[in-house]
């Protein structure tokens, strides 16, 4: 009895059907993805009207752009290559099936590091929804997974090859990583937009701008019930994320007495509180700054030790910083009339009787809603001089 | 029979009872919470922990009451032996339904995971005869097996929730207590059947080489579940906030496909998670199958139960593969663990109970007259 069953286990041990070798495997860096609209399909595609009519009509809209590097040996020398590939399919699946008659590797997307989605997906909500919903389901992909919006089509930017870099998917990755990414675009990985998504159907996706040898991550593209409804700038990002508590360690730039003096935040924090009279509600926000003057002038005529130059230089900083974070409640409240700045998550948790009342209509409600924003800023350092 | 073969300690059924019951909900518990209370899940985990640790306490009280008696033994000493044979032929039934459900999960989440082109059928028979392997070997090696698995499953776990905090939003436990009592009394249900798996212990409990120790053990197995059920939750709407976890099958999966720590030798902890997890459906699949072939030695009284074990396997595979879909099994085991989970853990052991103190009361009446 022993015997057989030892023999019948090792049987079923023995079949592989999922087996893979690792050189055999293309690991898929960036995807891109591109809406393309039906007048500018290729004419090919047209060919199988008779067969469109068997199985429904499925415009093949998609555009996947997969960037991936590829080991070549050439001459003993192991080179690493760069390769882009696209195909033009129905959906994303039907895509990367398409894409293994022609690669000789399988593709890979358990190590996909971003994804750059071409301006039309976000213009396109049903398309953005397929989009995120094959991205959150999709068992392999990794919710670390950075999303970001090309402006243009993706498939152009992933083209790019920097000079920095030539393995393109591996740039785009570094630009969002590291202690010193940018604080100009938002943070943005899958798992964060799935959440903000999930909550309210709005979020704020980082911007890809390609040039001819360089990649650009900078401002956002603010996203409405799932449909784009404009790019904020680098500066209104900084902003939106200061107010999300997103960033610490950025530079303003003051003007005092006709000196440019660049401050340092090394930290700041900011701080709903909800006041609500009758059906009034307004919205105050706090924010407290800690930070550096790192440059002011050579042999100044102050002191930059005296504590009534240092509050005149933080008033300074107070007055800057606030007119960043109110531009940028204002561009959103009153331009894109969308709530990315997490007032209606705010409510919702802490004064849910308020959300009761006012969550059903919070998108006409929200760019109505009062704004006061109230800085407090610190130099704690000046450097090496005085 | 081997006597010494056939002992295990009570810590060590603490820890097959933590094994087993942990196996059933941890998967999905923090999805079903999410949905039904919002943030307030903790509260439901709670009390859904003390509940379970009275009945806890009311099946070792039982089983300690009945020295060197089995479960069928009890039964029929208490509510006759025409009753027994009836009871313990359904339990067989009711287990072989929940142990398959489970099989059929475990499989379909090993398929997605990691055996694409596998055939379910493979991957659910392979788990089958290994538990029936374990199951033949009886109660001692799955003692150890469970106090083996123990730290091997619980230590890395640990590491794991906390690299998953990173990240985190705490505001997400906001809003605090909101939730109506009437829907927190509905949802006791789901907070119980994640609990399910500790009536094992009044099976086990005749193997017990010192059942005084029985209550200590499995309860604080109980608390160390609703302590872990309460980490895996809050780190779950920690990370992810009410409104995403409704929409994740398996939150808890998707928690640890967030870890991204900088310096990690590897990359996707997926395949860690997943080794822990086959681990701990495996430990919860192995002791209801070794339940069953108790049971079946009780029914059929025969000295060796060795020659259960591989019967059992067809009809547990069939359950497995009974429901068309994930949704069609999940909707399945829902309805079947609704109605007779309660019968099993509270309603037979109650009426044992009850019985047990009438006899007690006559006994006390009748001594002093004797």
């Amino acid at each position: 009895m022993m015997l057989t069953l030892i023999i019948t286990l090792s049987m079923f041990l023995t079949a592989c059907w999922d087996k893979t070798e690792i050189n055999d495997r293309a690991f898929v860096l960036a995807l891109g993805i591109d809406h393309i609209p039906p007048s500018e399909q290729p004419k090919e595609d047209r060919e199988h009207k008779a067969l469109e009519k068997v199985l429904g009509e499925h415009a093949p809209h998609y555009r996947m752009t997969y960037a991936f590097p590829k080991q070549m040996l050439a001459g003993g020398e192991p080179t690493v290559e760069n390769i882009i590939m696209s195909s033009v399919g129905e959906n994303i699946y039907i895509n990367e099936r398409q894409m293994k008659a022609r690669v000789d590797n399988q593709l890979f997307l358990g190590h996909l590091k971003s994804v750059v989605l071409g301006e039309e997906v976000v213009k396109t909500p049903q398309m953005f929804r397929e989009v995120l919903d094959a991205l959150e389901k999709d068992p392999l992909i990794s919710r670390k997974v950075n999303l970001a919006i090309a402006v243009g089509e993706a498939k152009e930017v992933l083209n790019v090859e920097p000079k920095q870099e030539s393995i393109s998917g591996q740039f785009i990755t570094d630009l969002f990583m590291g202690e010193d990414r940018t604080n100009r675009a938002p943070v943005a990985d899958l798992d964060q937009l799935f959440i903000s998504l999930h909550d309210n159907s709005n979020a704020a996706i980082p911007r890809l701008t390609g040039a001819e040898e360089e990649l650009k991550l900078g401002g956002a593209a603010i996203i409405k019930n799932y449909e784009f409804v404009g790019w904020i700038g680098e500066l209104e990002s900084m902003g939106l994320m200061i107010l999300k508590n997103e960033t610490d360690i950025f530079v303003v730039t003051i003007n005092a007495d006709g000196i440019n003096i660049p401050y340092q935040v090394t930290e700041i924090k900011t701080v709903y509180t909800i006041q609500q009279k009758d059906k009034e509600i307004k919205m105050l926000i706090e924010i407290e700054a800690e930070g550096d003057i790192v440059q002011y002038f050579f042999d100044p005529e102050e002191d930059v030790l005296d504590p009534a130059l240092l509050e005149k230089l933080e008033q300074e900083v107070e007055k800057k910083l606030q007119g960043i974070v109110m531009h940028t409640v204002e561009k959103l409240q009153k331009d894109l009339e969308t709530d990315v700045l997490g007032f209606d998550t705010y409510i919702k948790r802490h004064n849910p009787d308020l959300w009761a009342q006012v969550g059903k209509d919070w998108v006409e409600i929200f760019p109505t809603v009062e704004v006061e924003v109230v800085v407090d800023a610190k130099i704690r350092r000046v450097g090496l001089t005085k | 029979m081997n006597f010494n073969n056939n002992k295990v300690s009570a810590p060590q059924l603490g820890s097959i009872i933590l094994l087993t019951v942990v196996g059933t909900g941890i998967l999905t518990l923090p999805r079903a919470l999410a949905e039904n209370v919002g943030s307030d899940g903790w509260l439901l985990i709670l009390l859904g922990t003390l509940l379970s640790a009275a009945v806890v306490l009311i099946h070792s009280h039982i089983v300690k009451s009945f020295p060197n008696k089995g479960y069928m033994e009890i039964i029929s000493t208490c509510l006759s032996k025409p009753v027994a044979y009836i009871v313990v032929a359904l339990l067989v039934v009711y287990f072989i339904i929940l142990n398959g459900f489970l099989v059929r999960l475990f499989a379909e989440v090993v398929k997605l995971f990691l055996l694409l082109r596998t055939p379910i059928e493979i991957i659910i028979f392979s788990l089958l005869l290994l538990g029936a392997y374990l199951a033949r070997q009886g109660i001692e090696t799955l003692g150890r097996l469970a106090e083996l698995l123990i730290p091997i499953v619980l230590v890395p776990s640990l590491i794991l929730f906390l690299l998953s905090l990173e990240g985190g939003d705490l505001g997400n436990l906001y809003p605090i207590l909101k939730t109506p009592i009437p829907n927190i009394l509905k949802e006791m249900p789901t907070i119980l059947f994640s609990f399910l798996g500790f009536d094992v212990l009044l099976i086990f409990g005749l193997y017990v080489n010192k059942p005084q120790k029985i209550a200590k053990s499995a309860t604080r197995a109980i608390l160390f579940i609703g302590a872990l059920y309460l980490v895996l939750n809050l780190s779950v709407i920690v990370k992810f906030g009410v409104p995403q976890t409704t929409h994740l099958i398996w939150p808890t999966i998707s928690l640890f496909k967030t870890i991204d720590f900088p310096g990690l030798f590897i990359e996707n902890v997926e395949g860690v998670v997943m080794g822990i997890w086959v681990l701990i459906v495996f430990m919860s699949i192995a002791p209801i199958l070794l339940v069953k072939v108790i049971l079946l030695q009780d029914l059929f009284s025969v000295k060796d139960n060795k020659c259960f074990a591989l019967p059992l396997l067809p009809p547990l595979y069939f359950v497995a593969l009974w429901g068309a879909s994930l949704a069609e099994s999940y909707a399945y085991l829902d309805k079947f663990v609704t109605y007779t989970a309660p019968i099993v853990t509270l309603g037979i052991p109650g009426l044992i109970l009850i019985v047990m103190t009438f006899k007690k009361k006559n006994k006390k009446e009748g001594e002093p007259n004797a």
